[in-house]
């Protein structure tokens, strides 16, 4: 039976940072921990956080990504100094890792990855699932995933990023530190089970922005123009401009079906671009088709607050009287500073974080800010951007 | 409405596609136009968040500085600044450099995430240290080190001490590695890194003040405590009386000290003033209110309190008046110390003082009496003695028959022996009556010794017995002391072994018993004879005044028994220790060990010429009333060749003196109305305005250090006791008159 563990910091000194985390999510028991998961800024080193982490877990699998930032049970926090852990004990689990995994790759790439996890517990019930956000195809991912585990394991994760530089991200895995891979959680404890949900609060506005050259998830050419140049010039800005600036006011929208807008509770899906190449070709988040309509958004304050109450309360009502064990999160990065200030976004995160306590204790959690979210959307697996994805694990009544 | 729906039956075509076109138009002017919006939007937003970084920014560095002032060392300080550059800027690097200040050393301190690739080459400091000592201040120093140093951006801040020098440095710098994830430093950064600059400074010289204070607070507490504990081991009792209210505080040990605790004292002025003996209760008062009004200087009393069982208690009172601000007087501070115990003892010292100044008085008193007797017995016993032995002296001269010869000697021994006793009564006397004053000159050991027992060997011939001296190597030669006394001492002992030892020899040994320090020689003189040896029930006793050992050897050895006192007393006086040993029938030994000082020069006394035979030619006036004695000087003068005028007492004298007439003049000291140091001080006035100064010489038989000052000071030039000794004039007159001397 798998028990967590978790906690967060703002602290200089990697080796300080993770030594501190350790001690307030479980003091001594630290020692004990199986498997470890680490998110972290691009302030710290990665080598250091996982160095210090073996030498405290000495027998523990150790995972993590880059983010922009960290939320825990203490809160949010959005600096380059960020740390946040989950320490989990037991043995119902099973982790792999593929690296290189691009666009170009990402179902070949996640179904190798899915296969390895499996031949190592055949018994996974839900997956954690990390990929680089940076040039990958993530729909392909889930398929690659589902052709291994079935579409009825819930996958839920998110893909790590920089801090909205867009330049590298990093994925960690036992002792090496990765650019452009992806690990996998596979959890196997048949008391837990996961309820996913994730909302943005955006509204599509405009004419469509019409894919007219694609191929996979890259974006060539929009309205049969260099699909950068177009794009910029809807968003009013430069054709120099980076994706740094154009990822906060840039956010596409898909049109989803009537039965998933439902649940979805928004007519549309959001997508981000990560990054563009020399010709004006642009990365998408997922596989397109040509004759796709993609719509620029606005942000609605109140409609992502509403949209955030609504999703926990629906956690709140499928989790029952289960008890949480913890929750892990993701929200993308574009959603922190970039567009709340400091006393909304504290807001936002307490308002997620309410319901769950138990006996006046926020249960373990642990949330990033990274490029992209995966959760279910209408009983499938999805890949979501703009979002806030909560996903709440929970143990089953004896 | 697309180009497929109804017109409206009064639009036609045109118009509707026109309509429809402006429509389009609008639309697409207003999408642009909501596309700026929201860029716009996120303009501000990002606005507000740049306001909520440099609010967050100063908050975190509020938390810093709070932490830095908590800190409990300058290096836990200096990591939690190296900490604050990294996170309120959010960049990689942040350095510490404090210069050594006094007493500590120099702070050099890096804060970063721990990789470690980022010192790019290391030895950070002493780059660091290279390119400060090469580069100007202000935005170029953050250029120039930047570069030199190889960081992608870089910002130097020096930190400023309370005391306004400096103190240090600060870096806050991004390599080129991590840098394309960090933000380049904006005006606000640089603001902000200038801000937390003039703060460290102030923390730093916060925590230097907390730690002399810290130091000074555990001083103070130290000391309390020891004063606490010095109180309460004490009799001391506190007290502190507030002028304004008049109020007094007294600590619990001013309320035990007269037999009261707690509140059975109040802080009441009364409360001392009621419990003043009446006595002293007046000037108690008027003191302490005196001395209340003069600020700064200590004032102390004593007076009598009553205690709870109704004694007295004497007190010392002690206090201290402290000023306000506005200067005058607010408080007196002070001290009860119980001295009755002391005040008891004062008395009874007082009046065994009083005991003792009376005995002293006494004392006095027959001392005075006893040294005018001695004075006195001096000169009638030793003014005919000499005569005698002048006599003696000049008959020796003259032709004599054998039977007369004989005579003359019997008589001279008589005379001597008489003089001998005399004088060894005198010299007891003196020795008891705390007369004898020891005279420190330089004198030749060797030559000393030799002489005396030259002398005494012809004595121990005399009875056919052997007599040996052996000096040992190695004795220093020249020392200090009173070689008279040294000679008395051992002219009494040798005198005594030739004198009790019929058969055998008689020997003296002279060794040193060793440094005492580097300059004083513990000599050790051993006379040991074979003669008839001291019972052992009587080593002590000999040592005692009058004591004989067989009062039946009275008469066959002569003596009153006072050699052996003199030589106790002369050596206990002289610092050393004399031990006998009797052999029995075999004889005994007699061992006298003395300190004497090592002379670093040996000033050979003028007139060492008692081997040699010397003339002179002048002419001398003589003073003196006693004929025998006048006869014998005019004799001995007449023998050295000088050409004599005589006078018969002091005022003759002064007839006769004209000054430039005389060579020399000699004068008894006691003579009938104008005596020998009136006749000097008569001639030394006449002598006052012109160049002549006649040499004088005193002859006395009081042979006193008193009168010996008075000779000196009248202006007499040298002094010789009676008996007057031949050679001893000779080497005086020597002395005053070296120039008279005729070429022999």
């Amino acid at each position: 039976m798998l028990t967590f563990s978790s906690a967060s910091a703002r602290i200089i000194n990697s080796r300080h940072a993770i030594a501190e985390c350790f001690q307030s999510a479980s003091g001594d028991r630290a020692a004990l921990a199986d498997l470890v998961i680490i998110h972290a800024s691009m302030g710290h080193s990665f080598e250091v956080l996982i160095d210090e982490a073996r030498r405290l877990a000495p027998k523990a699998r150790i995972v993590g990504a880059s983010c922009c930032g960290v939320v825990g049970s203490e809160g949010v926090s959005e600096s380059m100094k960020d740390v946040a852990v989950m320490l989990i004990e037991g043995r119902d689990f099973a982790i792999g890792h593929v690296d290189e995994i691009r666009g170009s790759n990402s179902e070949d790439k996640a179904r190798m990855l899915a296969e390895a996890v499996k031949r190592e517990r055949p018994d996974v019930n839900m997956i954690y699932f990390m990929a680089s956000g940076i040039d990958i195809a993530n729909d392909a991912c889930i398929r690659g995933i589902e052709s291994v585990f079935g579409p009825d394991v819930t996958i839920f994760g998110a893909t790590s990023s920089d801090n909205m530089k867009g330049i590298i991200s990093l994925q960690a895995f036992d002792e090496g530190v990765y650019e452009h891979s992806a690990w996998m959680i596979g959890f196997a404890d048949p008391s837990l089970s996961v309820v996913t949900r994730a909302s943005h609060g955006f509204v599509a506005v405009g004419d469509p922005l019409v894919v007219t050259k694609s191929s996979g998830n890259k974006i060539m050419e929009i309205n049969h123009r260099p699909a950068w140049l177009e794009y910029t010039d809807r968003l009013a800005l430069p054709p120099d401009s980076t994706c740094g600036d154009s990822i906060p006011i840039g956010a596409l929208a898909e049109v989803l079906s009537a039965r998933d807008a439902a649940f979805y509770g928004n007519p549309h899906i959001l997508r981000v671009v990560t990054s563009k190449d020399a010709l004006g070709g642009i990365d998408y988040p997922v596989t397109v088709k040509e004759g796709c309509e993609l719509f620029l958004t606005v942000r609605d304050e109140e409609r992502i607050f509403d949209d955030l109450d609504r999703i926990v309360a629906e956690l709140v009502s499928e989790c029952g009287d289960q008890k949480v064990v913890a929750v892990f999160h993701a929200d993308c990065l574009a959603r922190g500073r970039h567009l709340f200030n400091r006393i909304l976004k504290e807001e936002l995160v307490s308002r997620m974080q309410g319901p769950f306590m138990q006996d006046g204790e926020v249960p373990s959690w642990l949330g990033m800010y990274g490029f992209g979210e995966f959760a279910r959307l209408n009983g499938r697996n999805t890949f979501h951007n703009y979002t806030t994805a909560i996903y709440v694990i929970l143990r089953k009544k004896d | 409405m697309t180009e497929n729906e109804s017109l409206p039956a009064t639009e036609s075509i045109e118009e509707w596609r026109e309509r429809y076109e402006k429509l389009r138009a609008e639309h697409a002017f207003l999408q642009a136009r909501a596309a700026r919006f929201v860029a716009v939007e996120q303009d501000l937003i990002s606005a507000r968040h740049l306001v909520d970084l440099e609010r967050g920014r100063f908050e975190r560095m509020r938390e810093f500085i709070r932490s830095g002032l908590r800190a409990e060392t300058v290096s836990d300080c200096v990591r939690l600044v190296g900490d604050g550059i990294v996170d309120i800027l959010e960049c990689e690097i942040g350095i510490v450099w404090l210069k050594a200040p006094a007493g500590h050393e120099e702070v050099f301190h890096v804060s970063h995430s721990g990789q470690e690739d980022w010192d790019l080459g290391g030895n950070l400091r002493e780059r660091l240290r290279q390119c400060m000592a090469a580069s100007p201040a202000g935005e170029l120093l953050d250029v120039v080190c930047r570069e030199s140093l190889g960081f992608m951006d870089l910002m130097v801040r020096e930190v400023v001490g309370d005391d306004a020098c400096h103190a240090g440095l600060m870096v806050a710098a991004n390599s080129h590695r991590a840098g394309r994830f960090h933000d380049r430093f904006t005006p606000c950064a640089n603001e902000a890194f200038s801000a937390f600059a003039s703060q460290v400074g102030a923390i730093l010289g916060s925590l230097k003040k907390r730690d002399t204070i810290v130091a000074q607070v555990e001083q103070i507490r130290i000391s309390e405590q020891l004063l606490a504990v010095a109180l309460a081991s004490s009799n001391v009792g506190l007290w502190d009386w507030d002028l304004a209210s008049g109020l007094v505080h007294y600590s619990e040990q001013w309320k035990k000290m007269i037999g009261y605790s707690g509140d059975e004292i109040l802080d009441r002025f009364d409360e001392w003033h009621n419990r003043l003996h009446p006595l002293d209760r007046d000037e108690a008062v008027k003191v302490a209110s005196q001395s209340s009004k003069k600020i700064g200087a200590f004032y102390e009393q004593t007076f009598r309190l009553r205690h709870r069982n109704g004694s007295w208690r004497w007190i010392l009172a002690k206090g201290f008046t402290i000023s306000g601000s506005d200067g005058q007087p607010v408080r007196v501070v002070g001290t009860h110390i119980d001295v009755t115990r002391f005040k008891r003892l004062e008395n009874r010292l007082r009046k065994s003082e009083n005991s003792q100044r009376n005995a002293k008085e006494n004392a006095l008193r027959e001392n005075s009496a006893k040294s005018t007797f001695l004075a006195n017995v001096s000169h009638e016993l030793r003014t005919p003695l000499n005569g005698i032995l002048g006599v003696y002296e000049i008959l020796k001269e003259l032709p004599q028959t054998e039977t007369g010869m004989e005579l003359v000697k019997m008589g001279h021994q008589s005379a001597q022996w008489m003089l001998d006793i005399v004088g060894e009564s005198l010299d007891l006397a003196k020795i008891e009556a705390g007369k004898i004053e020891l005279k420190e000159n330089t004198f030749d050991l060797v030559e000393m010794v030799s002489d005396l027992t030259d002398i005494k060997r012809r004595k121990a011939a005399e009875k056919g017995l052997t007599f040996g001296l052996h000096v040992a190597d190695g004795l220093p030669r020249l020392v200090v002391g009173d070689a008279p006394k040294l000679r008395q001492i051992l002219t009494n002992l040798i005198g005594n072994a030739i004198k009790f030892t019929d058969h055998g020899a008689v020997s003296v040994h002279v060794d040193a018993k060793g440094l005492r320090d580097e300059d004083v020689v513990n000599l050790r003189f051993r006379i040991r004879d074979s003669g008839i040896g001291i019972p052992k029930g009587s080593i002590e006793d000999i040592f005692q005044p009058f004591h004989q050992t067989d009062q039946s050897k009275t008469r066959r050895f002569g003596g009153v028994g006072l050699g052996l006192a003199i030589v106790r007393n002369l050596t206990d006086l002289m610092k050393g220790r004399v031990r006998v040993r009797s052999l029995g029938s075999l004889g005994s030994e007699f061992t006298v060990t003395l300190p004497f000082q090592i002379a670093k020069a040996f000033q050979q006394e003028v007139g060492d010429q008692s081997s040699k035979s010397i003339s002179f030619r002048g002419k001398v006036l003589v003073a003196e009333d006693d004929e025998v004695s006048r006869s014998l000087a005019i004799r001995m003068l007449e023998k050295l060749g000088f050409e004599v005028v005589a006078a018969e007492n002091g005022a003759i004298a002064l007839e006769l003196f004209e000054p430039g007439t005389f060579d020399l003049v000699v004068l008894d000291w006691w003579m009938p109305w104008v005596t020998g140091v009136d006749v000097c001080l008569k001639i030394r006035e006449s002598e006052r305005f012109t160049t002549e100064r006649v040499p004088i010489l005193a002859m006395t038989a009081n042979v006193q250090s008193t009168a010996t000052i008075e000779c000196l000071r009248a202006g007499m030039d040298e002094f010789l006791g009676k008996p007057i000794l031949f050679q001893s004039l000779a080497d005086a007159v020597l002395r005053l008159v070296p120039h008279a001397q005729v070429a022999t």
